[in-house]
């Protein structure tokens, strides 16, 4: 059951009224599998979106359901960006509290949540609750990263950072083995506001891990080519995938995959180069292609990010999927800064290793249970809102404060009426295998 | 909950001891994303060993918890205590219904006997997929494997009682298929020939002749593919083509025995 709740008093109603299966926020459905689904129960969106700054101390308070997009065109013309975005601009602000995303700048100013400064929770007795960092720090903290499991965010009021021009400064790097990849990402880290690197999977041997790494910055004044200093947000309408693909055989396979990944490298040149850079194309690259997902044929593929302690865990990760014979399209690695206080934070010191594997491929249930085993002994985790297959007994080593969590949880919403399939499937709330 | 692999997390079979049943679950298990086997039956303690001793020693995982419930299809209301004994703390993905007796001579003779078979074979399987689907549609997913048996294709005079009884049960199946198109619950209708198992223990085999393994992956592949009805081996489908039209007697000349 959908329930799409234009004033908070509906959310309130939805929530009181839930019945056996529970009820759930929904963003815009931008987490890769169940996080934001209820199989049986209900799920409420908040399609109407209001967003404010003050516009002289740059704080903002948006709706829960306006989307990254939609606050970058509010604050983009006062000259001001969002702390943190997430790579789609489609995401909505509930759920990047509710996951604590983090972005290109991890390693520089952490995670979503670090950035609020309040949040309007409904919880499960049905009660309005201003939750904020000082105050109530225990809900406060089970809330961000909460996974929508806490209550239903009505607003999250944030921070968000001064920016001069509507373009970047980005820098892309090509590296010749996975080692120059870290050194180069240390660098970009060190030099930039936003860094990652790209890892070619088609290259074996003493290219193993070679890669392109970009670095980036907002730019310091308007683009003085463009003539007025006036800054604008205006992502346009994506190109779209020919409906016909995704009917037929995948276009995206192992073979295709490698060629893919060859050219993609070899097309940035071979020294540092230097270019402006438009918002949309720098921080939501596959926004710009409006059902990408398609191209890996019916039977999709699976996103698998990971954080581990240290770059040779990440390399075991590669290593155990070309093992499997799971060539990722779309290899992303970066370093993590400091934790979050988010109880089910998935950023921590380390690390982040995301990868797009069809699902098609053989065996690859094993072969993902095998990183999550690198990950687990690693004394690392990976990321709830891309996850769609892991196990109970491994989510609770990964996320050692699941028990807080829990209890904080259960005090704002003692009756459980807050469930989702990816709760069932883990376990999150029961700890048992449900 | 089913993974995004399609695994279903927690698998319940009613008729746990079953050798066909197991190794549906094993094979599941071996596929990886399954967190718990319940096998529901009349003997927990030998049905547990059984299982742990069929079950993938490397599965990559290693983590599926296995449990036991109690479950007597003679006893009215038996799958709807089992499907909630094994649902109390979160879904059950995936049920296979796998309890059945083949009978013998006399159940084909003394009306008892064949009330007594069918209420096993028949009445309790129709009661046990009526559980399982209304559980469900409460949770919004799920999947069914019913073990029909190629017998009741075309029923023949040594096994009329069982072949009667999956005649029924298949085409109960067939109509609720119907019923549950677009309502995210699947229902797949397996129809095995011979199978070695503890049933055909003793018996000569016939042709095609197969084993609870083969049959598993038989499943693995239709669940995948998202198929309906799955024949085990597959050639069966072809042969009982022909075998179904023959005119009668031929059909008594080469099922007599
Ligand atoms: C192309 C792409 C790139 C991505 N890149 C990144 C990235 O760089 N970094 C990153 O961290 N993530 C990334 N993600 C993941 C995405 O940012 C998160 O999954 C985010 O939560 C999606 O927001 P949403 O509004 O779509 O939420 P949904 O997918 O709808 O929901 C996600 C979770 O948030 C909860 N939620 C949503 N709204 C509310 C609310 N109002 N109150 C309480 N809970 C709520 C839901 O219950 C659910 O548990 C990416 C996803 C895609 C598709
Ligand atoms: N083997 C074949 O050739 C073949 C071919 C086609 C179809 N099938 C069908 O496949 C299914 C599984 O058969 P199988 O080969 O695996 O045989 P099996 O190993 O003998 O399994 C049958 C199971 O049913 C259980 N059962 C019988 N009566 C029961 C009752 N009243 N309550 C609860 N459980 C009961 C038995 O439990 P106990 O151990 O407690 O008796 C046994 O574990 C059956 O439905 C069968 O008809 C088999």
């Amino acid at each position: 059951m959908r329930v799409e709740a234009r004033r908070p008093v509906e959310v309130v109603e939805a929530v009181v009224g839930a019945a056996g299966r529970g009820v759930l926020a929904r963003g815009a459905g931008r987490s890769y599998n169940d996080a934001a689904q209820n199989g049986g129960g209900a799920l409420v969106t908040q399609p109407e979106p209001t967003i404010t700054i003050d516009p002289t101390t740059g704080r903002a308070t948006a709706s829960a359901g306006a989307t990254i997009e939609q606050v970058l065109s509010v604050l983009v013309p006062h000259g001001r960006f969002v702390p943190v975005t997430p790579g789609t601009r489609l995401a909505t602000i509930g759920g990047c509290v509710a996951a604590d995303v983090h972005g290109k700048n991890h390693h520089r100013d952490g995670s979503w949540g670090e950035h609020l400064t309040a949040i309007e929770l409904v919880d499960g007795h049905g009660d309005r609750r201003h939750l904020d960092p000082v105050a109530t720090p225990s809900e406060f903290w089970a809330t961000v990263g909460g996974m929508g499991l806490s209550g239903i965010i009505l607003s999250a009021t944030f921070d968000t950072i001064p920016i001069r021009s509507d373009q970047l400064a980005v820098t892309t790097t090509r590296t010749g083995d996975f080692d120059a990849t870290l050194a180069a990402l240390a660098e970009a880290e060190d030099g930039h506001r936003y860094a990652v690197a790209w890892v070619d999977t088609s290259a074996t041997g003493s290219r193993r891990g070679r890669g392109v790494v970009s670095g980036g910055d907002h730019l310091d004044a308007a683009d003085a080519a463009r003539g007025s200093g006036e800054m604008a947000y205006a992502p346009g309408s994506p190109i779209p995938v020919p409906p016909t693909v995704g009917r037929g055989p995948a276009l995206i396979r192992p073979a295709t995959i490698r060629w893919f990944n060859r050219l993609w490298y070899h097309k940035v040149p071979r020294r540092a180069t230097e270019v402006p850079t438009s918002i949309g194309a720098f921080f939501h690259p596959l926004d710009g292609l409006g059902r990408w997902n398609r191209l890996y044929g019916r039977r999709g593929f699976v996103q698998y990010q990971s954080v581990v302690p240290a770059p040779d865990d990440v390399l075991a990760q590669l290593d155990a999927l070309s093992a499997g014979g799971a060539t990722s399209a779309l290899t992303v690695v970066k370093r993590f800064g400091s934790a979050s206080p988010a109880m089910l934070g998935f950023p921590c010191p380390g690390w982040t290793l995301a990868v797009d594997v069809p699902t098609a491929v053989p065996r690859l249930a094993a072969t993902l249970d095998r990183l999550d085993r690198i990950v687990v002994e690693a004394g690392g985790r990976i990321y709830l809102a891309k996850d769609g297959r892991t196990s109970i007994p491994a989510v609770a080593r990964m996320y050692p404060r699941l028990g807080e969590w829990r209890r904080a949880v259960d005090k704002l919403d003692p009756q459980g009426r807050f469930q989702s399939d990816l709760a069932r499937r883990l376990g999150l709330r029961t700890g048992g295998p449900t | 909950m089913t993974n995004s692999l399609g695994a279903p997390g927690r698998i319940l079979v009613l008729g746990g001891g079953s050798d066909i049943g197991q190794a549906i679950a094993a094979r599941f298990v071996e596929d990886g994303g399954v967190q718990q086997v319940v096998l529901a039956g009349r003997r927990p303690g030998d049905m547990a060993e059984r299982f742990d001793a069929r079950r993938p020693q490397d599965d990559a995982a290693g983590t599926a918890q296995v449990a036991t419930v109690d479950y007597d299809a003679t006893q009215p209301g038996a799958a709807a205590k089992a499907i909630a004994a094994a649902s109390a703390d979160g879904d059950v993905d995936l049920i296979v219904v796998a309890a059945g007796v083949l009978g013998t001579d006399e159940h084909n003779r003394l009306a008892h006997r064949a009330t007594e078979l069918l209420g096993i074979n028949l009445v309790a399987a129709v009661e046990a997929v009526m559980e399982a689907i209304d559980r469900f549609e409460a949770q919004g997913h799920g999947r069914l494997v019913v073990l029909s048996s190629v017998a009741g294709l075309r029923v023949r005079g040594g096994l009329a009682t069982y072949g009667a009884s999956k005649a029924g049960l298949d085409a109960f199946c067939r109509a609720m298929q119907q019923r549950l198109a677009g309502a995210g619950v699947d229902l797949l209708i397996v129809r095995p020939g011979f199978v070695h198992s503890a049933m055909t223990d003793g018996l000569p085999p016939a042709p095609f002749a197969t084993d609870p393994a083969s049959v598993a992956a038989d499943v693995a592949a239709a669940v995948a593919a998202g198929r309906a009805v799955v024949w085990s081996p597959p050639v069966l489908r072809w042969v009982f083509a022909i075998l179904r039209n023959l005119p009668e007697p031929i059909w008594r000349r080469v099922s007599g025995r």
